[in-house]
């Protein structure tokens, strides 16, 4: 009885020995493949800080030598060259904005971005959001407002990357708002966390498009026929809300108009 | 206040072609320099009124061709513009901290250009 217990012990320990040597060599395993992911997501962000560089340098060309054209420097143009001329400089714009999506997005995913973060005044720099939009705003017919009564002042957080993102929702909300609409910003403070919402009367989001959207490149098919839109903006300020330790996630319904919403805790990461 | 001559310097054969086609519409007087060695060469042969530079360069490259002119004293007054595809967040401090008088970012506005030109050559 003793020595078949003492074997069956022995036993037992074999196998544990066994299993941890198995576990060891899995995490080796596994720390190995995270090293190598991230060394190729290096190099990917890397190339692609790389090409934007490149893509600037014909840029320049294309958009100086289009505006010396339409500038009208070496002599006059009849409307229709003018229209193309126009078109010329819209695409390249275009372009120009994707360039810089594509590589801030290149750079927060390589963990470059560091963030710069001091307290700063929310109120403030949603109203510098609604001023830079107003323009355009009212060029749609659309009415924007900003509500931060009682609301919170004072965040922690990169004024400038939080600044990207409001402007973002800003003018996602005013682009996909037809005339007579109207996007509201609002800020609470929720459970310790300041809660930013712009909520628009567009002509809402279905709930399958609710977490695509937020990936690159995946537009909803009324974004898609925007066509001025990069498919870059809403992935780009999720990563940023994420590096804070905040949340972004829509609340929409088809034809019920979007209110984006998010989140930030008053200690970032 | 035109009339100014401005050393240009631009590995890039076409915007080579662009800031001197707009400039010279603009009216003033171009030399070209297409490498950093040959833009320190013409800074201290020529003294223009001020240099439009672009920063990545076949030799020596923009920031160092710019101490070099800084470090000379018949050159160090030359008023120095970066015009450069390098244009992320932070390059703007980072170009101004080492002493360019002004930046501007690739692909540039022609009409700043023609401003920022005229601001620092009258």
């Amino acid at each position: 009885m003793a020595a078949q217990l003492r074997e069956s012990y022995a036993g037992l320990e074999r196998k544990v020995e066994e299993r941890t040597r198995e576990l060891a060599k899995a995490l080796r395993e596994l720390d190995e493949k995270s090293r190598e992911l991230e060394t190729a997501s290096r190099h990917k962000s890397q190339f692609l800080a790389n090409m934007s560089h490149e893509l600037r340098t014909p840029l320049n060309a294309i958009i100086g030598f289009t505006q010396v054209l339409a500038e009208r420097l070496y002599g006059d143009v009849n409307e229709k060259q003018e229209e193309y001329l126009e078109d010329i400089l819209s695409s390249a714009d275009h372009l120009l904005a994707l360039i810089n999506d594509v590589l801030d997005l290149s750079k927060v995913e390589a963990g470059e971005v560091e963030l710069v973060v001091a307290p700063f005044s929310l109120r403030e720099t949603l109203e510098r959001g609604v001023v830079m939009i107003r323009e355009r705003a009212s060029h749609d017919g659309v009415l924007v407002s900003l509500s931060t009564n009682g609301g919170p002042d004072l965040v922690s957080g990169d004024e400038r990357r939080i600044s990207q993102v409001i402007f973002n929702l800003l003018s996602n909300a005013v682009k996909f708002t037809p005339a007579g609409g109207t996007v509201d910003v609002n800020a609470t403070r929720r459970d310790g966390d300041v809660v930013v919402s712009v909520t628009d009367t567009g002509p809402g989001i279905a709930a399958a498009d609710h977490g695509r959207i937020f990936e690159e490149f995946k537009q909803t098919e009324s974004g898609a026929e925007q066509r001025d839109g990069t498919g870059l903006g809403l992935a780009l300020s999720k990563r940023l809300i994420e590096l804070h330790g905040g949340r972004i996630w829509v609340e929409s319904e088809l034809g019920k108009g979007s209110t984006f919403v998010f989140t930030l805790t008053s200690e970032p990461r | 206040m035109t009339g100014g001559r401005i050393l240009l310097v631009e590995d890039n054969e076409k915007n080579m072609k662009l800031v001197r086609d707009v400039l010279r519409a603009a009216g003033y007087n171009t030399l070209e320099a297409w490498t950093g060695r040959q833009a320190l060469e013409l800074a201290l042969g020529e003294t223009p009124d001020l240099v439009v530079m672009d920063v990545r360069l076949p030799d020596i490259d923009g920031l160092a061709a710019l101490s070099r002119l800084r470090a000379d004293e018949r050159t160090a007054a030359i008023p120095v513009l970066a015009l450069t595809a390098q244009a992320m967040a932070g390059d703007r401090e980072r170009f101004l901290t080492a002493g360019f008088d002004g930046y501007l970012p690739k692909p540039v506005d022609i009409a700043a250009l023609v401003d920022a030109v005229g601001e620092h050559c009258r």
